[in-house]
């Protein structure tokens, strides 16, 4: 009866810090979830003996350009050049293809087609259901607000955007920004005849938002760059 | 409406499966690729009110065959299965896929399948979210049913909600020591 009090006694010494241990690191996982991957990435950044590589399960088929002509000044009036589909390589899910920036407002990030978490991670993504630059359809290109476009926050009417492809680089100009909820099908038309691009990132851009519902949109008309045929 | 979405990516991949090929021949869309793209955008009529495929995935459709041909015989097999899904959509009075029954949808699912084996594209459903995926032989993502707009920000609502927790918490301990004279000496 007495060893068995304290066996009791001495087993309470061991399960009770071992479930408050466990209870822990379940919290301290809940309420650090949303940034776990960004720390586990710096850490490592710091602590690996050779550079990582996050994008083992990404191919890149993008080539810079070459002798293409880009106007410093975009004026609108570059003729049209045409580029036949024979001679794009169309991008598979998962791949690297294009470069988006805006230089005044320090936005540069590689796009890849398609939008799940493992792409958004190193880029931006390009929705699957959307075309690519000079098909003369939508491209719609979703980013993170915290990383690659939170530059988005500082854009303005007139900002041009430069999308440069393996065949072909092209201007776009921000003609409007919206907000939206992020399921109001108003906020972009995947059946329209016209060449649009636009971005999205989550809205607002401060760190603690709620559930962040909201959706920022940055509609751009494109100026220049060659027509697929 | 998880039901609804998977029986509307059902009808899609029936019609979208025409525009898949195992050929990866030259970019260009033909004029059969056309002629699908056309039935796609056609949606099916069932008792006078014409059922349409939503544009995600017919547009998915014209990016895969801008890089992909498809054969005629490819587009004749792939045909009779859409037009078997249309009969039985018809002849059912299916109008609304979320009123579908269990029968209806494991009918519509396998017309959907073997649509996609013909051109070695695999179906995958996701059976909490009803997300349905298709994979080529190659081991890329084809087709997605998921939804257009993604989360593209972190969401802080549970390290509030565990920081306010835990600050209560220690609020409460301090509290309750305070009243029991646990901190005089």
């Amino acid at each position: 009866m007495i060893i068995s009090r304290r066996i009791r006694r001495l087993m309470a010494y061991i399960y009770m810090p071992l479930i408050f241990t466990i209870l822990g690191y379940v919290l301290v996982y809940i309420a650090f979830k949303p940034i776990i991957n960004i720390g586990v990435s710096i850490t490592s950044m710091i602590m690996a003996q050779e550079i990582p590589d996050f994008t083992l399960d990404l191919e890149s088929i993008y080539v810079e350009p070459q002798d293409m002509e880009q106007d410093d000044e975009p004026t609108g009036e570059v003729p049209v050049k045409k580029v036949g589909l024979d001679d794009v390589v169309w991008p598979s899910y998962g791949q690297h293809y294009a470069q988006i920036s805006c230089e005044r407002i320090g936005l540069e990030a590689p796009i890849y087609m398609g939008d799940d978490d493992s792409i958004t991670r190193v880029g931006v993504g390009q929705y699957l259901g959307s075309f690519v630059p000079g098909y003369g359809k939508i491209i719609l290109i979703g980013g993170h607000c915290t990383t690659f476009f939170k530059p988005l926050k500082n854009v303005k009417v007139g900002d041009v955007f430069v999308v440069k492809t393996s065949y072909g680089v092209y201007q776009y100009s921000v003609s409007k920004t919206k907000v939206f909820k992020a399921d109001d099908m108003k906020a972009y038309d995947l059946e329209q005849d016209y060449e649009q691009l636009i971005l999205y990132t989550c809205y607002p851009f401060r760190l603690l938002s709620g559930s962040r519902q909201q959706r920022l949109f940055v509609y751009a008309d494109k100026i220049s760059g060659p027509q697929l045929h | 409406m998880k039901m609804m979405k998977k029986m509307l990516v059902i009808v899609a991949v029936l019609s979208f499966t025409l525009a898949m090929s195992i050929c990866a021949c030259a970019a260009e869309i033909t004029s059969d690729e056309q002629t699908l793209i056309d039935v796609l955008k056609a949606g099916v009529v069932v008792d006078g009110k014409t059922v349409k495929i939503p544009a995600k995935y017919i547009n998915q459709a014209q990016s895969y065959l801008a890089k992909k041909d498809v054969t005629k015989e490819e587009v004749d097999e792939i045909l009779s299965y859409i037009d078997d899904g249309k009969d039985y959509m018809v002849a059912n009075k299916i109008k609304d896929f979320s009123n579908m029954s269990n029968k209806q949808m494991d009918k519509m699912i396998s017309l959907a399948e073997d649509a996609a084996e013909v051109i070695d594209v695999k179906l995958t459903v996701n059976t909490k979210t009803g997300v349905i995926k298709g994979i080529d032989n190659e081991g890329n993502v084809v087709l997605s049913g998921e939804e257009t707009i993604k989360q593209t920000g972190m969401n802080m609502n549970a390290t509030v909600v565990v920081a306010v927790s835990l600050c209560v918490a220690v609020g409460l301990c301090i509290v309750i020591a305070t009243k029991k004279k646990v901190f005089e000496a």
